[in-house]
């Protein structure tokens, strides 16, 4: 496939589906990526280079920096393991009873926060921090926000992704039908107005439209802009503010399981089969790493 | 949504595609997608209108507001309030039912229901048609709850299920149950699709209960509670899924589709997606005469019954007789007012088994569990002692009632055999609390 002189893929990439990846905080030096391989990898980005990889026991589900050289990471083998990286060693921090979906960093409160399958009382699909909320989405479309606010889901699947604004103000919900949703978290009638859905990721094909789970988002921490991501293979850049698509990517080899924006220039899209249809052949896992420009990013202003 | 200044002029050559809104023909949905082969910069001639510049944008699309649909179907939202009239005086007491739920709708109420039970079929086709992911829980409308036999699973989690039975040499077994996962959606969907009188009911009647509940009162999870009504009826096997409550006991559900079958016996059912197994089913006596229970998988010789009478449950098979003896008294029922037990549904759901539904309604402390935590303990279910209301009668005819969704009619009661004053109950708008019926109502008097 071709890539732009904007984008590349990163060599080395994990052997087995990719089920996350995060740049680190304020910098986008480095990547972090998550597999069913059971690896954790450390990439140097403008290098290129793989610089270190630890290993789980099972399939790592997601993984986070705790700061630039600190990794944690969760998977299927019900393990928080954090690694420091800049040793390469590797301390097991606790045990789950369950397999840990999501792991993120809180960085208000200095915690790590993970979200696993234990059904207390729901399955976490989901989780995004943002200041010193948590937006959790769990399996039955209930969405909830630390106990502050129990929301049901107002999209009519199960929900593929949450993302929180980085201005905090609202969330973004995405489902598996192809569909996402823009929502406040101010509970006020009148804000709660403001909130809208689209559709989105499918292709038609002869009449009968293909729907595809949403399964990433992604916010420009500066712009407030956010990225979706899905099974087609495409990724789109969104404006919530005047409701636009601002561009669209071209299409991946395969489902794209995971986004990341890094400090603003780059965004890491990890094109990764994700079984969603049996095990069949398909293309190779991989993480392109591209540059984004404003041009991609910035709300357009509406005066123009 | 943007109004196309083309279609105005009379020459927008995108037509129906077009994402601004062509006043007077059919809206424009939601941004389309279309297969590009760059992402940057397409400056499309003429797109320039007053208000928006969309140079450099690839795909203009425009997102519609409001409605938690995305609205891009013609419906207008509709206003399910109304079906709330009515019911606030009995708020109190929580329980809302003494006015006959039963009582016919106003037109306006009638013509959302209709609308609402259109727009599931059409969700059902597109779901069917577009290659969705199926292992997603389906809500036609916020705040009603959650449509039963469907269940969420996540590619994950199925994919850790895949590992496993691989691991374990079992392949078969995995296929075997995802194939089976698949034939109840498949089921499900069609019931759906065709919503024959049954399912019919059946949504209408868990509707109306679920707003006499009302979320104000129990919390958003009643509407749980409200699956479970349902499917105790409605025969398929998932009474499990919407429910996450009853989490902290070990007796935990796995969602139907997987019972946790700790007899490796028979078939494919070992699929299972958690680990932990104490079932309380264990205590619940005889399960094997109800579709719903295998879910739980207490017994082998239940799961067997999963994979035989999935859809039947309710539908004209011989247990269903027992179902009528959903006796809500029955001695059995004690197992399970012990104050452990938290989480409501863990009781329903085998409850469906013994009808230990009452006392689950009676017992108070263990109705904190349902609805949200802590603070609507004091539902009207849990009146511990009052014989006449709260106990048997209210929670009968409530479960009578939605025991009508099988269109067998073991479950209606013939109108002859009603006693005058039963009749006369369910003629009333409103049940007369003490004399409410116990026995189900007659087919005749639905007003469906």
């Amino acid at each position: 496939m071709t890539t732009g002189s904007n984008e590349f893929k990163l060599n080395q990439p994990p052997e087995d589906g990719i089920s996350s990846v995060k740049f680190s905080p304020n910098t986008s030096q480095f990547l972090l990526a998550s597999s069913w391989d059971t690896s954790v990898r450390l990439y140097g980005v403008p290098t290129n280079s793989m610089r270190l990889k630890y290993q789980h026991t099972c399939a790592v589900l997601d993984c986070a920096f705790y700061h630039p050289m600190h990794a944690w990471s969760g998977g299927l083998d019900h393990q928080l393991k954090m690694h420091d990286l800049n040793i390469d060693q590797e301390n097991l921090v606790g045990t789950h009873d369950a397999p840990i979906r999501c792991v993120e960093y809180c960085p208000e409160v200095n915690v790590m926060v993970t979200g696993n399958w234990d059904q207390t009382p729901e399955k976490v699909y989901t989780l995004s921090v943002s200041g010193d909320r948590l937006i959790v989405g769990t399996a039955d479309l209930q969405n909830m926000g630390y106990m502050q606010q129990c929301r049901e889901s107002s999209l009519k699947y199960q929900t593929g992704c949450i993302g929180v604004f980085p201005n905090k103000q609202a969330y973004v919900l995405s489902s598996v039908a192809g569909r996402v949703a823009v929502e406040y978290l101010d509970p006020s009638p009148e804000v709660q107005k403001k909130k809208y859905a689209f559709k989105c990721h499918r292709l038609k094909e002869n009449t009968i439209e293909q729907i595809y789970p949403v399964n990433a988002i992604s916010f420009h921490n500066i712009h407030n802009t956010f990225a979706t991501s899905s099974s087609d293979g495409f990724g789109s850049i969104w404006d919530p503010f005047n409701k636009k698509r601002l561009c669209q990517f071209h299409r991946y080899p395969t489902s794209i399981a995971s986004l990341a924006f890094s400090d603003g220039t780059m965004l890491a899209i990890t094109s990764s089969y994700m079984y969603e249809m049996d095990d069949t052949e398909h293309p190779e896992d991989g993480i392109f790493i591209r540059q984004v420009t404003d041009e991609e990013t910035k709300p357009k202003s509406p005066s123009t | 949504m943007a109004i196309c200044q083309f279609f105005l002029q009379g020459r927008c050559r995108f037509g129906d595609r077009c994402w601004n809104e062509h006043p007077g023909a059919r809206g424009a949905g939601g941004g389309r997608q279309q297969p590009q082969q760059q992402s940057s910069g397409n400056n499309r001639r003429g797109w320039n209108t007053t208000s928006q510049r969309y140079s450099s944008v690839i795909q203009p699309s425009s997102f519609s507001k409001s409605t938690p649909w995305g609205g891009s179907r013609d419906q207008e939202k509709p206003s399910f309030g109304s079906f709330d009239s009515g019911a606030s005086t009995n708020r109190k007491e929580g329980f809302g039912l003494s006015e006959n739920p039963f009582a016919s709708l106003s037109p306006d109420e009638q013509k959302d229901e209709k609308k609402l039970l259109e727009g599931i079929v059409k969700d059902m086709e597109v779901w069917e048609s577009s290659g969705q992911w199926m292992f997603s829980v389906y809500s036609p409308v916020k705040k009603k709850p959650n449509i039963s036999g469907f269940t969420d699973i996540s590619p994950e989690e199925l994919r850790l299920e895949y590992h496993n039975f691989l691991t374990s040499n079992n392949l078969q077994s995995y296929l075997n149950s995802v194939q089976h996962l698949i034939n109840q959606w498949r089921n499900r969907v069609n019931e759906l699709k065709s919503l024959n009188i049954s399912t019919k009911v059946a949504l209408k009647c868990l509707w109306k209960i679920y707003t006499h509940l009302s979320p104000k009162i129990y919390g958003p999870d009643c509407s749980k509670f409200i699956i479970l009504l349902s499917d105790v009826k409605d025969g398929v096997n998932q009474a499990a899924p919407a429910f996450g409550f009853g989490s902290s006991q070990a007796a935990t559900f796995v969602s139907p589709g997987f019972p946790v079958n700790n007899s490796s016996s028979d078939n494919a059912q070992n699929f299972s997606f958690k680990t932990n197994s104490g079932f309380a089913t264990a205590s619940s006596g005889s399960p094997a005469g109800f579709g719903s229970s295998p879910a739980f998988g207490a017994a082998a010789s239940t799961s067997s019954a999963v994979s035989t009478s999935a859809p039947a449950f309710g539908f004209g098979k011989p247990e269903v007789t027992s179902a009528a003896s959903f006796s809500f008294k029955s001695p059995a029922a004690s197992s399970f007012g012990s104050p452990g037990f938290s989480g409501l549904p863990t009781s329903l759901a085998t409850g469906s088994i013994r009808a230990p539904v009452t006392p689950a309604f009676g017992s108070g402390s263990s109705v904190a569990g349902f609805g949200s935590p802590g603070s609507h303990s004091h539902t009207a279910f849990s009146k511990p002692s009052s014989d006449t209301f709260g106990n048997s009668s209210i929670s009968t005819s409530l479960l009578a009632s939605s025991s009508i969704f099988a269109t067998d009619n073991v479950l209606f009661t013939p109108r002859d055999k009603l006693t005058v004053e039963e009749l006369e109950q369910f003629q009333s708008k409103k049940f007369t609390l003490g004399k409410i019926p116990l026995k189900p109502p007659p087919l005749e008097l639905l007003n469906i």
